[in-house]
């Protein structure tokens, strides 16, 4: 090939290049979807896959170890129905006063159930996509959980699946709360952590902190996106800055394995 | 040519499914295997400039669109930056071509590791311009594990890439090997 016409490949590929950079984010987020549509055929299987390697790496359990942990499950079990029956008197009780003060009952949102799909391919950004989109009332920003606790937000929605952005990604900020105390911060990820025990940085608490071990942190339902009470997860440990405190966060939700989720719908109540 | 060109394409849709099935290996700092790194160094290498640049556009494209979350504020970093990477690959590996042919395969692991490793370590840059006022990068050597092991493995499992390419190129006539002077073309 002659050095004119080389050239003129290279021109031609850096002007359609340069027309692809300069697309607007909508055009760029409907290409996205197409995209992810398009490698849905894997994403079924893929994620299973994934979330098989996982399991495995996490290590096989002999008979002995079941044994035991099936005790513990049973144990755990009838502590959670005896608190359960507690909590419904509770529940019952509040409904009451409630009404006698004349509140506003608190309102239980909608859950969409969704599956992971697919788990994004690269390093940097921990997003993952789910099998629910638009045609299913999935909407920008709307929280996504587990039965364990909070996994991240809806970042972008194509038609038949959305892609989610999860708490361990660094541009994740949630506003947040301590159990037990006044303290507020805010709940991040980081760009490179320890991807078998990703950990949370929970920062602008005060000096004076103090946190303990295993106290739970909840979203505080500052900012719109997430509602209040949302668990996020539990501080692992505290240390005091310059300026202010910081902890780390273990998240409730195991982020390697999640496979069902639920997008909560802030905007209808069940 | 062409047969071969459209099977690389097929087969550089594989290895986009392939590479998302992959976890990242968190005994190794969470580093990954790029499939499609892999064989798009292989594809660069065969076809001829035009095609090559055709196959680095679509790759690029598709990795950006891929990975890059998107709000609608933008993107989290420069979306499309990945197609011109991959345009200077495919162009400085023309004439590369003959050492495939040649049956060179560790040539072809040994650029698939670099290339792979040197795309995450741009990213990583690029997301660190973006954020360094909010969030300053910090160099661990988890950081250092991560790019250079994912590279690592990328060239690891390169051989077995290269394997099924050389098979998918015999499958398409030997356009590569038929571009070298009969006395330096491999027996097989």
């Amino acid at each position: 090939m002659s050095p004119r016409a080389q050239l003129t490949a290279l021109v031609t590929f850096m002007a359609m290049a340069g027309l692809f950079m300069m697309a607007s984010p909508r055009t760029m987020k409907r290409l996205q979807s197409f995209v992810l549509e398009a490698v849905a055929p894997f994403a079924a299987t893929g994620s299973g896959v994934q979330r098989q390697m996982w399991a495995f790496t996490e290590g096989l359990k002999n008979l002995e170890q079941l044994e035991a942990e099936n005790a513990q499950l049973h144990e755990r079990l009838r502590l959670l129905e005896a608190e359960n029956q507690l909590l419904q008197g509770f529940f019952e009780e509040n409904s009451r006063l409630r009404q006698a003060l004349e509140y506003k009952e608190r309102s239980t949102f909608r859950l969409i159930a969704a599956r992971v799909e697919m788990r994004e391919p690269g390093l940097w950004w921990s997003t993952v996509s789910i099998n629910r989109g638009k045609r299913h009332g999935i909407r920008e920003n709307m929280p996504v959980l587990t039965e364990q606790g909070l996994v991240g937000r809806v970042s972008n929605v194509g038609e038949i699946s959305a892609k989610v952005l999860l708490i361990s990604d660094e541009t994740s900020k949630i506003s947040a709360i301590v159990e037990g105390t006044t303290e507020r911060g805010v709940v991040s990820g980081e760009r490179v952590v320890d991807t078998k025990n990703p950990v949370l940085r929970l920062e602008y608490l005060s000096k004076q902190a103090n946190l303990q071990r295993g106290q739970k942190v909840y979203s505080s339902g500052v900012g719109g996106v997430f509602p209040y009470g949302l668990l996020i997860g539990h501080v692992d440990s505290f240390t005091v800055r310059g300026l202010d405190g910081r902890a780390e966060v273990l998240p409730a939700a195991d982020l390697n394995l999640i496979e069902n989720v639920f997008v909560v719908d802030p905007d209808e109540e069940q | 040519m062409i047969r071969l060109f459209f099977v690389l394409l097929i087969v550089l849709y594989l290895a986009v499914g392939i590479g998302t099935m992959i976890p990242p290996a968190a005994w190794f700092g969470g580093a990954r295997v790029l499939p499609l790194h892999s064989v798009f160094v292989f594809a660069a290498a065969a076809l001829p400039l035009y095609p090559s640049l055709m196959l680095a556009f679509l790759v690029g494209l598709v990795w950006d669109l891929m990975t890059i979350p998107i709000d609608s504020t933008g993107s989290a970093i420069f979306l499309g930056w990945s197609v011109i990477y991959f345009g200077i690959v495919a162009f400085l590996l023309q004439g590369f071509g003959s050492s495939i042919a040649q049956g060179r395969w560790e040539a072809h692991a040994m650029v698939a590791g670099i290339v792979a490793s040197l795309h995450v370590l741009l990213e990583f840059l690029q997301i660190t311009l973006v954020r360094s006022v909010e969030a300053p990068p910090e160099f661990t050597p988890l950081l250092y594990l991560r790019i250079f092991g994912t590279g690592s493995l990328t060239l690891l499992v390169s051989p077995l890439v290269y394997y099924f390419l050389m098979l998918a190129e015999h499958f398409c006539g030997r356009p590569v090997r038929s571009q070298l002077d009969p006395y330096t073309r491999p027996l097989l």
